[in-house]
């Protein structure tokens, strides 16, 4: 938070990456595909569109995939408070090879799993 | 002009052997911090450092940056400056690599009324002396 109580804005960076995590990984375990939570991002580009007051009630991260490519894909998401939109972001994430420290083509199961999430928003609490 | 912070990294930083993407969004509010604390009296303007809103960040990571002892170089200016708003240009890079570029849109806010504000003269004066509009792009061939 900052001094106004307002959600500080590297903060919403971290819960668009808990909300990856948990999309590609845990809720529910994405077998042949978990890795996708830990793709690299190589470009963000949010807009802070209105001030999120801190509450513990969670608010609703929503994230769909935009788009698949070789190595990389393009994620959507919004974060949302009932029916206010707070923040919209547009990720690109690179598949990566932390042994080669490179990029890597997505694998088949992986592109199954960004193929379902295309068309469906994911909603999930952060 | 180009403000230079030299930003000391921290292992802790570190997740999968290479500091994690949200934290660079931290060290660029350092190093904007520090373009608008510490001026002489009557250019008060850390307000815009501090309580400024950020609009919008579009965030290119260009190489992994891993950890090592030595600072790495963040150069900030301003390309534009608006009625309440500017943006302001980051470059996170070392004399090898260019790791990250940033391009951040900030709103002089009142916190009292919960609004934008206008930006104040001394505050524009302050920004003038970091501006570098960016190159208009060439015409295509």
């Amino acid at each position: 938070m900052d001094e106004a109580g307002h959600i500080h804005n590297v903060v919403y960076l971290r819960y668009l990456e808990e909300t990856r995590i948990d999309v590609f990984s845990v809720n529910p375990p994405k077998p042949g595909a978990a890795a996708l939570a830990f793709a690299v991002v190589a470009e963000m580009d949010i807009e802070y569109l209105r001030p999120l007051a801190y509450r513990p009630e969670p608010v609703r991260v929503e994230t769909w995939v935009a788009r698949i490519g070789t190595s990389s894909f393009g994620l959507s998401h919004e974060v949302h408070d009932g029916d206010t939109l707070h923040a919209r972001a547009q990720s690109t994430m690179v598949a990566f090879d932390a042994g080669t420290s490179r990029a890597r083509p997505l694998r088949s199961e992986e592109r199954a799993v960004l193929e379902e999430l295309t068309d469906d928003r994911v909603g999930r609490v952060a | 002009m180009r403000r230079v912070h030299h930003c000391q990294l921290r292992r802790s930083d570190m997740a999968y052997g290479h500091i994690n993407n949200v934290i660079y969004v931290s060290y660029l509010e350092e190093a904007r911090a520090g373009m608008f604390a510490g001026r002489s009296p009557g250019q008060d303007v850390s307000a815009l450092g501090e309580n400024a809103v950020v609009a919008r960040h579009r965030i290119r990571y260009l190489q992994p940056l891993v950890y090592r002892p030595e600072p790495v170089r963040i150069e900030s200016w301003v390309s534009r400056i608006g009625r309440s708003s500017f943006t302001v240009e980051h470059e996170i890079r070392d004399d090898e690599a260019l790791y990250c570029r940033a391009s951040s849109i900030i709103v002089a806010f009142d916190v009292e009324i919960g609004r934008p504000r206008p930006l104040l003269p001394e505050e524009r004066a302050v920004l003038e002396t970091f501006l570098e509009p960016d190159p208009a792009p060439e015409p295509s061939a």
